[in-house]
C-alpha cells in the first residue's frame, strides 16, 4: 500500500467513524463514550471526571411541569439527596436550545434549582443537544444510571407515576441505584420515560 | 345580583360546558347522542383546542400523557373504555407525539344497566385532565356535570362524526397478515410484519400501543410495499417481545391490529 492508497484508506474510516457517530446512540450495556460540557459556571465537566464512580444523569428543563412536580413533591431531590451522600455522582442535563421560550441563563437556573432544594454534582448546559442526542433523551425528566464500569444500566422514568396521583410509587432510579450498590444485577434497565418533550433545536 | 351569579353557575354545570385553565388553551364541552329512548349512547367530551397547540393520543409517543376521563355515573349507567379518533403524527426534531390540534371528541360507550324513569334523570359526573403542548406544555383539569337528555341534531351529527374516526377493526381492512418475525439481539426485538391484500401497499403508518414491557422505538417504525418494521426494547434483557398492538393507517382510515407474535404463522 503506498502512501496515497493509506492516506485514502485513513481518511475512509474516519469518514465513516464520522458518519456513524452521527446516529450512534448509547444504548442500555453499552460503555458511554466520553462527553464535555460547560457547567452554570462555565467550567468544562467531563463524563471521564467520574471514572469508577456511579454516574446519575438527570434530564431537565424548570418550565416542565412534569420537572415542577417532582421537585415540588420532592421526589427528585430526595433521592439526589439520598444517593449523593452514598458517593454517587448526579449530574442535571439541560438540552433546551437557546431559541426556546423555556431556555433560562446559567444564574436563572441556579436561583431555580436552589429554591427547589436540588441536590447535584454538576448541572450541565448542552445547548446544541449533542448529549441528548447521543443518550437519545426524550423528556424531561428522562433519567439514566451508568454503572463503575461506564456501561449505561438503566434508561427511563424516575418512577412509575407519570400523572403524579400513586400513594405507592415505584422510584426505578433508587432501586437501580440500590441494587447496583449492593452488586446486585440491575432487573429494571429500561422503562419508558415520561415528561415534556426535549426542546431541541428542530433539525 | 347573587341570583344572577347563580344562574349563571347554573347555566354552565347543565349545558356540560366549560372554560378551565390547560384551561386557557383547552375549552371543554360533554355532549352525547342519545335519543331518549334506546338503552345505548356515546358520551363525547370535546376538547376545542387553541391554535397551534395539542393533547396526546392514548399513546402520547416520546413525551406527554394522553387526557384522563374518570365518569361518575348513577347506578342505572354503566360505562365502556374511552375511544380515541385516529390522531396524527406529530414530530418535534427527534420527538414522536401522537395526538390532535384544533378539536377533537373522544367517546365513551354508555349503556343503561336497569330501568329508570326517564323523566327523572339524574347527572353523569365528569372529571378531566389533560396536557396541552404547543411550545412547551401546561396540564389542564375541569369538571363538567352532564345532565342526561335527548340530544340534539348537531350533538349527534358531532358524535357521528367523531364515530367515523375511530379505528375499524382490522378485518374490515381486507389487509392480512401473511407473516411476521422477531429478532432479537441483546434487550433489542427487532419486529417485521408483512401484510397482504389489496391495499398492502397503501399502508402509510403504524401507530402502536404503549407496552408495560417493552418500549418501542417510534423513529424505527417504518412502513413501506405493505412491510412494518421497528424495534423494541425489553425492559428487562431476557424477555423477547410476544405482543404487538396499536393501528394500520391506510386510506386515511386506522385499523386496529392485535398481534400475537408467539403464533407460529
Amino acid at each position: 500500500m503506498n502512501l496515497i492508497q493509506a492516506i485514502g484508506v485513513g481518511a475512509l474510516i474516519l469518514a465513516m467513524a464520522i458518519f456513524s457517530g452521527e446516529d450512534k446512540k448509547v444504548e442500555v450495556g453499552s460503555v458511554v463514550p466520553d462527553f464535555s460540557l460547560n457547567d452554570l459556571n462555565g467550567k468544562v465537566v467531563k463524563l471521564s471526571d467520574f471514572k469508577g464512580k456511579i454516574v446519575v444523569l438527570e434530564w431537565t428543563n424548570p418550565n416542565c411541569p412534569f420537572v415542577q412536580r417532582v421537585y415540588r413533591e420532592k421526589i427528585m431531590t430526595t433521592v439526589q439527596k439520598e444517593f449523593t451522600e452514598k458517593g454517587v455522582v448526579w449530574l442535571l442535563v439541560n438540552s433546551t436550545n437557546p431559541k426556546h421560550r423555556d431556555y433560562r441563563e446559567p444564574a436563572e437556573l441556579k436561583k431555580i434549582y436552589e429554591e427547589w432544594g436540588a441536590v447535584y454534582t454538576s448541572y450541565l448546559m448542552d445547548p446544541d443537544g449533542k448529549v441528548g442526542k447521543m443518550f437519545d433523551a426524550k423528556t424531561t425528566p428522562h433519567m439514566f444510571v451508568i454503572g463503575k464500569d461506564g456501561k449505561l444500566l438503566y434508561s427511563g422514568a424516575i418512577d412509575d407515576d407519570p400523572r403524579g396521583e400513586k400513594k405507592e410509587k415505584v422510584n426505578y432510579v433508587r432501586n437501580v441505584l440500590n441494587e447496583i450498590l449492593s452488586g446486585k444485577p440491575v432487573s429494571v434497565s429500561v422503562t419508558k420515560p415520561y415528561g415534556c418533550s426535549v426542546k431541541y433545536a428542530e433539525n | 345580583m347573587r341570583n344572577l351569579a347563580f344562574e349563571i353557575a347554573m347555566v354552565i354545570l347543565f349545558s356540560g360546558f366549560i372554560f378551565s385553565q390547560g384551561q386557557k388553551y383547552v375549552k371543554i364541552n360533554v355532549l352525547s347522542n342519545w335519543d331518549g329512548k334506546s338503552n345505548k349512547f356515546f358520551l363525547g367530551v370535546k376538547f376545542s383546542i387553541d391554535k397551534g397547540w395539542y393533547i396526546y393520543w392514548r399513546n402520547p409517543g416520546d413525551a406527554g400523557l394522553p387526557p384522563e376521563i374518570k365518569l361518575t355515573l348513577p347506578n342505572y349507567l354503566k360505562a365502556g373504555d374511552v375511544q380515541f379518533p385516529l390522531p396524527r403524527k406529530i414530530v418535534h426534531s427527534d420527538i414522536i407525539s401522537y395526538g390532535y390540534y384544533d378539536e377533537v371528541i373522544l367517546l365513551i360507550p354508555i349503556q343503561f344497566v336497569s330501568k329508570v324513569d326517564v323523566k327523572k334523570l339524574d347527572l353523569i359526573k365528569v372529571d378531566l385532565s389533560w396536557l396541552v403542548c404547543s411550545e412547551s406544555c401546561v396540564p389542564g383539569k375541569a369538571t363538567v356535570e352532564y345532565k342526561i337528555k335527548p340530544s340534539s341534531k348537531s350533538e349527534k351529527s358531532e358524535i357521528e362524526k367523531y364515530k367515523s374516526f375511530l379505528p375499524k377493526k382490522f378485518e374490515e381492512s381486507g389487509l392480512r397478515v401473511k407473516d411476521f418475525k422477531v429478532e432479537k439481539k441483546g434487550s433489542v426485538n427487532y419486529v417485521k410484519i408483512q401484510l397482504s391484500g389489496k391495499d398492502a401497499k397503501k399502508v402509510v403508518d403504524f401507530y402502536p400501543d404503549v407496552s408495560d414491557k417493552f418500549i418501542i422505538d417510534l423513529r424505527s417504525v417504518k412502513v413501506k410495499d405493505g412491510v412494518i418494521e421497528l424495534m423494541a426494547s425489553s425492559t428487562s434483557s431476557n424477555e423477547t417481545m410476544n405482543f404487538l398492538s396499536g393501528i394500520i393507517v391506510v386510506n386515511n382510515e386506522g385499523y386496529e391490529i392485535n398481534l400475537n407474535l408467539t403464533k407460529t404463522k
